[in-house]
């Protein structure tokens, strides 16, 4: 009893005890499932999370969205790639530095599209992600151009090579946990609560002299490096970066991964991402069937869940119990 | 109740599907093919012709009781002509369904994308894409069967050469089939005494071509050459007679079929590509070892699915019948020894051309099985 | 040499137009129903695409005539728009404006899934309504086809302005998209003129689509590329205004063939939308000055 109550109180803990326990959970799950091809699907899972939890970050705790996280994935992909494959740099040093690429270009381009809101913020991150695509189709020198980028080395320290997909699923998931529990906490920190103030009134905590415009930039390149990560290890486990790699076509499938879990939902972002593994899974070899289920979902969950599926359905519970008790 | 009753169905499927499956090991376990073809997006018809044929083929060897006993059964998945796609599907076909073959991808930029994860996982793979590039460098168990562009450019430039075209414009597609292409034409270039006074690439998502083209028109080349697939031949030949170009347009293989000409309709006419004999079909001339082959499976895709197959329906049945020949000659599905049997292939006349395999030759096909054809009265025919 | 400046002007001029044309359609349908609903519609450019392939189909592929399959064009895209409007009405009020782009979204890509199961997923054409051979002026050329695309969006968007300015119907879209309360209030049907922003709109995507299609071809997935130049256009020239959104869409025209004509079509996007983003930064209103988003949505995603 003591011990649920402190964690209450203390958010961090309770974070750091959730997560942990999840940690746990999915560290124990090849050893009891063995392993198989489904592996594959959960290192996917973990990979896309990471841009799930960026844009989730962004909409929950800022409102908005934006469609730049494709984009953001793809520079960190090809940003590591290029580092590891021409540079010659060890895997884990080139996903680094190229987030400081993602955090500068993020801090850049959110410096002046956040003073925008609404679909004016949506298209004008949609046109930074066009840019982007161009840029990586055109620069064929260094991105291999629409063929894209073969021969990336998988992810490794020390001399030492993720090769079985067991491997790649015991590196990963501890770091997308890690993200996650960072997540959570910049969510429920001071940070976290001035970003829903704003969200609520601009002008007004403008006027407490709480710097705004410092705080959106602030979480958006946090929420882009969210993208950046995700994209160096999608490049270190494929082994191949295309411009696909950050399309439009990825954008709107992460945000579908919110319309699913939540827009302000971290944990719902990440049950989004297995629905959209197991239907790009399930799907493949029906593109046009995809496209179809994947639209009519998306209208069909915006139109009577606004706010996502998942937190839509919590509520229709809560009601139904509620409904029931009176 | 329900649950329980859908239980019991699942159960009596399963045990249904049980024994069917033990009654099929009993003639030997199936082979397994896998097929990563593109079906969905603007070179859908090249998988679907690939698809059909495979079918149809496959259908042939089990009414005729197997390969040495073993039914063949094909796995398919579409690529979408997406790369990125194209690599998880084979990771599928070769961690998941465990297939012991692969034949394709098509388009040239899945070919040279997916040759990585094929290498470590050393499954045979029979390539059906149209560039030197899959095969180019090298590795152990990768084919690939029809004409590539290092065979097609070097046969243009004899044609080209031959016509006193020596001054050329060449315009690309930015993807791997543009780029294979350019990488030839370049390459081979100044071996061939033909200069590029022109050269640049376009993206495939360009709605107005006439702009470029009118920068073609205004150098002094003698000749247009267009590297380009699926869609693209059809607006570059509209848009070069939109502008009033009267140089020769010369095309790549990937221009060689009816949908193209059905794009460019009158537009079409004298316009040049060069590819694989199996357009020519019925203009062959009779002593040529290909042209019964090639009638007797243009009437049998004919008569099956009612309209004309095309030389991507032509390259599948090739790959099939190398691979199926060499599991035959191996005994088994053991990869080793069926990448030595299609080395050892020679002289298999096939759809696309005449095969001879080798260990330090992987794209099986010389520049004698290219040909070059014109349009006239709607159809493909080859010069003389 | 000065000649041969004379005739990349005029070349330039030409495409730009014909160009300029194609997006203009797009661009004020944008501008129509952002008018009408503060909505975004990516779904735009599937009016385009539908119409497109059903003529494609009918009058290309099954002989129909050409008047026949024009019509047929035109019902289906007016239903899909009628349709459309009541998916993005349905719950306008409780609904962010994002929540309602993601719904077009949503539209638009089960438009294109849709659409390859229907037809296929290659491209298709029909011919040209007065033939291919080039008409040339000096050494430029301009294909006649060009001609009915410049001609045929001029016509329509003339007769949509007048139609805004001079009847008492479009005078009734105009008083709603100002205030839709006040015009509630005079007696205006609300629905009635968001139902016919969708139908106007669509029609003219539908006549894009049956006059681009011979020049341009079209795909089951060609839609949304459109659709997003079309509404970098009315962005361009300022949301919600009709002269803006024809500006926007010659301006974009003008850059990308410019940079086709002097450097290389591959780089033809870049400066379109570098420029997008520095007019959404500079003039937010646009070129021209459109409007704000009215009152009936709120921008927050996550606030129901």
């Amino acid at each position: 009893m003591s011990v649920v109550a402190t964690l209450n109180k203390n958010p961090v803990r309770r974070n750091t005890a959730q997560v942990g326990l999840f940690l746990i959970a999915m560290l124990l799950v090849p050893v009891v499932f063995g392993t198989g091809y489904y592996l594959n699907m959960m290192i996917f899972i973990a990979i896309l999370a990471l841009p799930a939890l960026g844009l989730s970050l962004l909409s929950g705790l800022a409102g908005q969205l934006a469609i730049s996280h494709g984009a953001f994935f793809a520079i960190g992909a090809y940003g590591s790639a290029i580092l590891s494959a021409r540079a010659g740099l060890s895997p884990v040093l080139s996903t680094l530095l190229a987030q400081i690429l993602v955090a500068v270009i993020a801090a850049g381009i959110g410096a002046v599209v956040l003073r925008l809101r609404s679909h004016y913020l949506a298209i004008a991150t949609l046109s930074f992600a066009i840019i982007v695509e161009l840029v990586i189709e055109e620069w064929r020198g260094m991105t291999g151009g629409m063929q894209g980028m073969l021969g990336i080395p998988p992810m490794g320290l020390f001399g030492y090579e993720a090769s079985s997909d067991v491997q790649f699923y015991y590196v990963y998931w501890p770091i997308t946990a890690l993200m996650l529990l960072f997540a959570l906490n910049l969510a429920s920190s001071r940070i976290g609560r001035a970003l829903r103030a704003i969200r609520e009134g601009e002008p007004i905590v403008s006027s407490l002299g709480i710097h705004t415009a410092g705080y959106k930039t602030g979480i958006y390149v946090v929420s882009s490096v969210f993208a950046g990560i995700g994209g160096a290890l999608y490049a270190h486990f494929v082994g191949f970066v295309t411009p696909a790699t950050g399309s439009i076509m990825f954008a709107i499938e992460i945000i579908m991964v919110l319309a699913l879990g939540g827009f302000d939902r971290l944990w719902g972002a990440l049950i989004g991402v297995a629905l959209i593994t197991l239907l790009n899974e399930y799907a493949l070899g029906f593109a046009d069937y995809k496209k179809i289920i994947l639209g009519v979902t998306l209208i069909a969950v915006m139109l009577v869940f606004p706010r996502g599926l998942l937190p839509g359905l919590i509520d229709l519970a809560r009601h139904r119990r509620i409904a029931r008790a009176a | 109740m329900k649950s329980a009753r859908i239980v019991a169905a699942l159960a009596a499927t399963s045990t249904a599907a049980l024994i069917a499956g033990s009654a099929l090991a009993q003639d030997g376990d199936p082979i397994k093919l896998g097929a990563p073809l593109i079906l969905s997006g603007p070179g859908a018809f090249a998988g679907e012709a690939s698809k059909r044929t495979l079918d149809m083929l496959v259908e042939d060897v089990n009414a005729a009781g197997g390969i040495d006993g073993r039914p063949v059964e094909m796995v398919y998945y579409d690529t979408e002509g997406k790369p990125d796609v194209a690599v998880r599907v084979v990771n599928r076909l070769v961690k998941s369904d465990r297939v012991d073959a692969v034949l394709g991808p098509i388009a040239s930029w899945e070919a040279v994308a997916v040759k990585q994860a094929l290498e470590r996982a050393g499954v045979p793979t029979l390539m059906l894409s149209a560039t030197r590039a899959s095969v180019d460098p090298q590795s152990d168990c990768m084919f690939k069967l029809p004409v590539d562009d290092a065979i097609v450019v070097a046969r243009l430039y004899e044609y080209a050469k031959a016509q006193g075209w020596t001054k050329v414009a060449v315009i690309s597609s930015q993807d791997g089939f543009g780029d294979g292409g350019h990488r030839e034409l370049v390459g081979q270039a100044e071996a061939a005494g033909i200069e590029i006074v022109f050269d640049e690439q376009f993206s495939m998502e360009e709605t107005d071509l006439a702009p470029l083209l009118n920068k073609v028109k205004r150098s002094d080349a003698q000749a247009l050459i267009n590297w380009s697939s699926s869609r693209a031949p059809v607006i570059v030949t509209n848009t070069y007679r939109q502008v009033g170009m009267e140089i020769p347009l010369i095309h790549s293989h990937a221009a060689l079929s009816p949908a193209v000409l059905k794009g460019t309709g009158e537009n079409g006419e004298g316009m040049f590509a060069a590819g694989a004999k199996f357009e020519a079909g019925d203009s062959l001339s009779d002593d040529d070892p290909q042209k019964p082959v090639i009638q007797q499976y243009r009437t049998a895709y004919e008569a099956k699915f009612g309209d004309a197959p095309n030389q991507f329906g032509a390259g599948a049945y090739d790959a099939f019948k190398v691979l199926t020949a060499a599991i035959d000659a191996a005994d088994g599905t053991d990869a080793d020894a069926v990448c030595s049997a299609i080395e050892a292939t020679d002289g298999y006349v096939g759809l696309g051309g005449i095969y001879s395999y080798a260990d330090d030759d992987h794209a099986g096909l010389g520049t004698d099985s290219v040909v070059v054809y014109t349009v006239s009265g709607g159809n493909w025919q080859v010069t003389r | 040499m000065s000649s041969m400046i004379l005739v990349d002007l005029i070349q330039i001029v030409m495409t730009t137009l014909t160009v300029g044309s194609m997006y203009a359609l797009v661009a004020v349908g944008v501008s129509l129903i952002y008018n009408a609903t503060g909505v975004i519609n990516f779904a735009q450019g599937e009016f385009v695409m539908l119409s497109g392939m059903t003529v494609a189909s009918l009058y290309g592929t099954l002989g129909w005539p050409l008047p026949a399959a024009v019509a047929a064009a035109l019902v289906v895209v007016v239903l899909y728009a009628a349709l459309l409007m009541a998916i993005t009405s349905a719950f306008a009020a409780r609904i962010s404006l994002i929540g309602v782009l993601i719904i077009t979204i949503g539209a638009s890509i089960a438009t294109q899934g849709a659409a390859a199961r229907i037809w296929d997923s290659d491209t298709h054409r029909f011919p040209p309504f007065s033939g291919d051979d080039p008409i040339r002026i000096l050494d430029a050329t301009i294909t006649p086809q060009a001609l009915w695309i410049i001609g045929v969006s001029a016509i329509c968007i003339a007769g949509l302005i007048w139609f805004m300015r001079s009847t008492i119907t479009g005078k009734a879209m105009r008083a709603c998209a100002l205030d839709k309360a006040a015009a509630t209030m005079v007696g205006i049907p609300v629905r009635t003129t968001i139902l016919l922003s969708f139908v106007l709109s669509g029609l003219l995507g539908a006549a894009g689509g049956i006059v681009t299609t011979p020049l341009t071809t079209i795909d089951a997935n060609g839609g949304m590329l459109l659709a997003i130049k079309g509404f970098t256009a009315a962005m361009l020239g300022g949301m919600g205004s009709i002269p803006g959104a024809l500006l926007g869409a010659l301006l974009i025209a003008l850059v990308e063939t410019t940079t086709v004509t002097f450097a290389s079509g591959a780089y033809k996007e870049l400066p379109t939308f570098t420029i997008i983003i520095l007019v959404l930064l500079l003039l937010p209103r646009g070129l021209v000055g459109g409007r704000h988003e009215t009152g009936l949505h709120h921008d927050d995603l996550t606030r129901t």
